[in-house]
């Protein structure tokens, strides 16, 4: 069997991806209200995140803290001492109160830092995220369209990345991955590095024959794969090693989206495009 | 030809020797220390004021704010701490544990590369004004009152950015959050002051007061007026009104005439009917209203009734100026056109003239500030508060730092494995390593140009760089596999081809942080400013250095 020959059939599995992912993000929406997992920066709330010099019980911290300020969400978090958890409360509550109770369970509080943000600002941020994405992937549909001035082509490659950004939330959401402001930085990286591997392979392939399409989308991948990978593992490493949330949170988003665009890119798009240069060819 | 006459060769070789310069030069010629950059209110300290360098506590001596850090880790509240300030002997009552009533931040004169709080330490508050319906100039008003307070006041550590419509942001390095809350609460004492110049001939001259006329003698420092002598700075009352002694000269003794305070001025008018700028010849003018109490309209028809007046241009107004103070230091003056003198005007209004649009802009918002005492037209609100303490903000850089260097071994890595070749690999690695030095250079040169006021690599910053790796190296296969792979092709069309893909790719990469940079989303703006300039930097001499080694390495040519 030669490579790539299945597209025809394989297309099946980004397209269930897509139908899959719209759904979550609306399920999402009629269940909670948004269609992603918002971090508190985007729904506002205070964090409070500590450094501690020893291991944290978070599920003891959990209901002690639960039980004097009503919910909170506690998580444990990387820190250089190795120790330490992070503490979502209520915008109401005083921060301080909260360290102070903490240290009173007996913990050994080496450092910490607090966040707050309120509800009405954590709105603006999300609709600034929303408004800057939205101006981004219309302003990189127009670039695409200068560059190739191909209707097949163009609709290929934003149909792409807009198959990426979606199902990246979708999958984000499914996972546990919260949102924050930073993961609009990592969308953004997911969009330019997205449209990079299409171009490889748009480039490769349009101009093609049926004969050929093969062997150009053999050396398009090859490349592709290799930006994939590198990016993938350089990202994998960021988000297994930082301790900073902002960069973790870029990083995530970043792996989940490579994967994602590695099925659109190369069974996506290159369908569209196969299909394309058949359909030229015959006419 | 060889490699090294190559200019593509010669222009990253060149940048990277800046780079490294600016760099290394702000490391190499570091000057070390603290300073006090913020004394609280109710501090108990003696010989010690903000901008002061602190050198010893309690014997030990300070260089680092670690050092500070850990001098003071063990003071408990009122203890008696003894310091040197300035190279002073200075003391502290704590004000409670680890805590002396004032805080530090690090002085680094010649440093070119700037931390952002989120490294530093610091406080960095994000104020919403309380009503809704905020216009455009409402919000320029706010700005422009923060920023007069922050000159007036020379506090250096608070710097003030707009972020979007209606949101402030307000950031203070190595602090705790009450300066800036001392600093919103802050408003001045605004004063104006009617100059009047008096000769003095023979020892003897007059004060003019409305129709009257008052004898005055001056000699050896003292002025006599009405059977009293005064010295410099000393104040006195003619009538109603309160005069201050306030300079000399060989001839002349210059007075000032109190003539509003900041109670007299009721309303700064700041509708486009009453606060507006106009085009005039050769430049803009701008005019704003102001409404004052009837008491200081009748004391400004007083004071100013006989006195003499200039002509500057076809403009005639008083020898002497209006001066306007706050918290007893002059900010500014303004001309009182001659024919206000002696009328008794509750509304009048005050004009300028400059050059440009943008400085009438500010000078009227500057103006306006300081006749409501610095007090802010609209109140505002804590929105959103972040803290970061400096031993967190030094823990998150050293990680970081950790995380880019892994991110670079894993880049290498496949890298390696792909084209198993160090030929190749090498240059990769170090052309993608070389972006980075120069983006620093770039941002370590608009520091080393502005004294520092330049470029803050925060950590949204140091995502762009792990995000120039990316695309850089992402650029540096395509170019590798279109050379190398597609030998059939002529090396003139495979260069154009892979020339072709990564201008492409660059042109997205640019549009997609475009709006990041425009919309008004500061907090990411570090990262939409490293990301553009490492793809410009990656297009105009990285890339192109990149494809001379290659070829030359390859002996394509």
């Amino acid at each position: 069997m030669q490579f790539g020959l299945n597209l025809k059939t394989l297309v099946v599995i980004p397209i269930i991806l897509f139908i899959f992912s719209v759904y979550t993000l609306f399920y999402n929406y009629t269940t909670t209200g948004s269609f992603i997992l918002r971090d508190i920066d985007l729904k506002g709330g205070t964090l409070i995140t500590i450094e501690t010099s020893a291991q944290v019980d978070t599920k003891f911290l959990e209901n002690k803290l639960t039980e004097k300020y009503g919910s909170v969400l506690i998580s444990s978090l990387k820190t250089s001492t190795g120790y330490g958890a992070s503490i979502e409360v209520d915008v109401s509550i005083n921060p301080n109160d909260v360290i102070k109770y903490v240290k009173s369970l007996g913990m050994n509080v080496v450092s910490f830092s607090i966040e707050t943000i309120g509800p009405a600002l954590g709105e603006l941020f999300f609709q600034q995220i929303i408004s800057v994405l939205t101006v981004a992937f219309v302003l990189m549909s127009i670039v695409i369209f200068i560059i190739y001035r191909n209707p097949v082509s163009v609709f290929a490659i934003v149909f792409s990345i807009l198959a990426d950004i979606l199902t990246t939330l979708a999958l984000t959401s499914l996972i546990g991955i919260k949102i924050s402001f930073a993961g609009l930085a990592g969308i953004l990286m997911l969009i330019a590095y997205g449209v990079d591997s299409n171009i490889v392979l748009t480039n490769k392939v349009l101009r093609t024959t049926p004969e050929d399409f093969n062997k150009e989308f053999k050396k398009a991948f090859i490349t592709g794969a290799t930006i994939s990978v590198t990016i993938t593992a350089t990202m994998a490493a960021v988000s297994l090693l930082s301790m900073s949330k902002l960069l973790t949170n870029i990083a995530d988003i970043l792996v989940v989206g490579f994967l994602v665009d590695l099925v659109n890119t190369w069974i996506l798009n290159s369908a569209m495009l196969q299909w394309w240069v058949n359909r030229r060819h015959k006419a | 030809m060889s490699i090294v006459k190559d200019w593509r060769f010669i222009l990253l070789v060149a940048l990277l020797a800046i780079s490294g310069y600016l760099l290394l030069s702000s490391i190499l010629f570091k000057s070390s220390g603290v300073y006090v950059s913020f004394l609280d209110k109710d501090a108990k300290c003696s010989n010690v004021k903000e901008n002061d360098q602190i050198t010893q506590i309690s014997g030990y001596q300070i260089k680092t704010i670690q050092d500070f850090d850990n001098a003071v880790s063990g003071v408990k509240q009122g203890d008696f701490v003894t310091l040197v300030s300035n190279g002073l002997p200075a003391n502290c009552v704590a004000k409670a544990d680890k805590n002396l009533g004032f805080s530090v931040a690090s002085l680094e004169k010649g440093s070119n590369l700037k931390f952002g709080i989120d490294i530093e330490g610091g406080t960095r508050v994000l104020l919403k004004p309380k009503t809704m319906n905020v216009t455009k100039d409402d919000m320029q008003e706010i700005i422009a009152t923060l920023d007069m307070r922050i000159n007036f006041y020379g506090m250096r550590d608070i710097k003030i950015t707009p972020l979007g419509a209606n949101l402030i942001q307000i950031e203070t390095a190595g602090g705790t959050g009450e300066e800036i809350k001392e600093f919103l609460a802050k408003t001045g004492k605004f004063e104006g002051k009617v100059a009047e110049t008096i000769k003095i001939i023979d020892d003897t001259g007059k004060i003019l007061l409305g129709d009257n006329s008052y004898d005055v003698s001056y000699s050896n420092g003292t002025l006599k007026v009405n059977n009293s002598n005064y010295l410099l700075n000393q104040s006195f009352f003619l009538e109603d009104v309160k005069f201050d002694f306030y300079n000399t000269t060989n001839n002349d003794v210059l007075i000032m005439a109190n003539v509003f305070s900041g109670r007299d001025i009721t309303a700064v008018f700041t509708d486009q009917q009453h606060s507006y700028i106009r085009f005039v010849n050769n430049g803009y003018e701008f005019t704003f209203t102001v409404q004052i109490s009837k008491e200081s309209a009748d004391r400004f028809a007083k004071i100013t009734k006989n006195l003499p007046t200039t002509l500057t241009g076809t403009e005639r107004h008083l020898t002497d100026p209006l001066v306007l103070f706050l918290d007893n230091e002059p900010v500014t003056q303004l001309n009182i056109a001659a024919d206000l003198a002696g009328k008794t005007v509750n509304t009048p209004s005050i004009e300028g003239f400059r050059q440009n649009l943008d400085d009438a802009t500010k000078e009227k918002l500057r103006l306006q500030s300081i006749l409501r005492s610095g007090s802010l037209p609209i109140e505002l609100e804590i929105a959103k508060v972040d803290t970061i303490t400096q031993t967190a903000g030094r823990e998150l850089i050293n990680s970081t730092i950790f995380v880019a260097l892994s991110a670079a071994i894993v880049v290498s890595t496949v890298i390696f494995v792909r084209y198993r070749d160090f030929k190749i690999s090498i240059p990769m690695i170090l052309i993608s390593f070389s972006e980075i030095v120069i983006v620093l250079g770039f941002y370590a040169l608009t520091n080393s140009v502005t004294g520092s006021k330049g470029w803050i690599l925060d950590i949204p910053a140091i995502a762009g760089l792990i995000a120039i790796i990316g695309t850089g190296v992402n650029q540096l296969i395509i170019i590798t596999d279109q050379i190398l792979l597609e030998q059939e092709m002529p090396l003139r069309s495979r260069h154009k081809n892979a020339m072709s893909i990564i201008l492409n790719s660059a042109a997205i990469v640019i549009i997609a942080m475009i709006p990041l940079l425009i919309l008004g989303v500061g907090a990411l703006r570090g990262f939409a400013i490293i990301t553009i300039m490492g793809v410009v930097i990656a297009i105009l001499v990285t890339r192109p250095a990149y494809m001379s080694i290659l070829e030359k390495i390859k002996k394509l040519e």
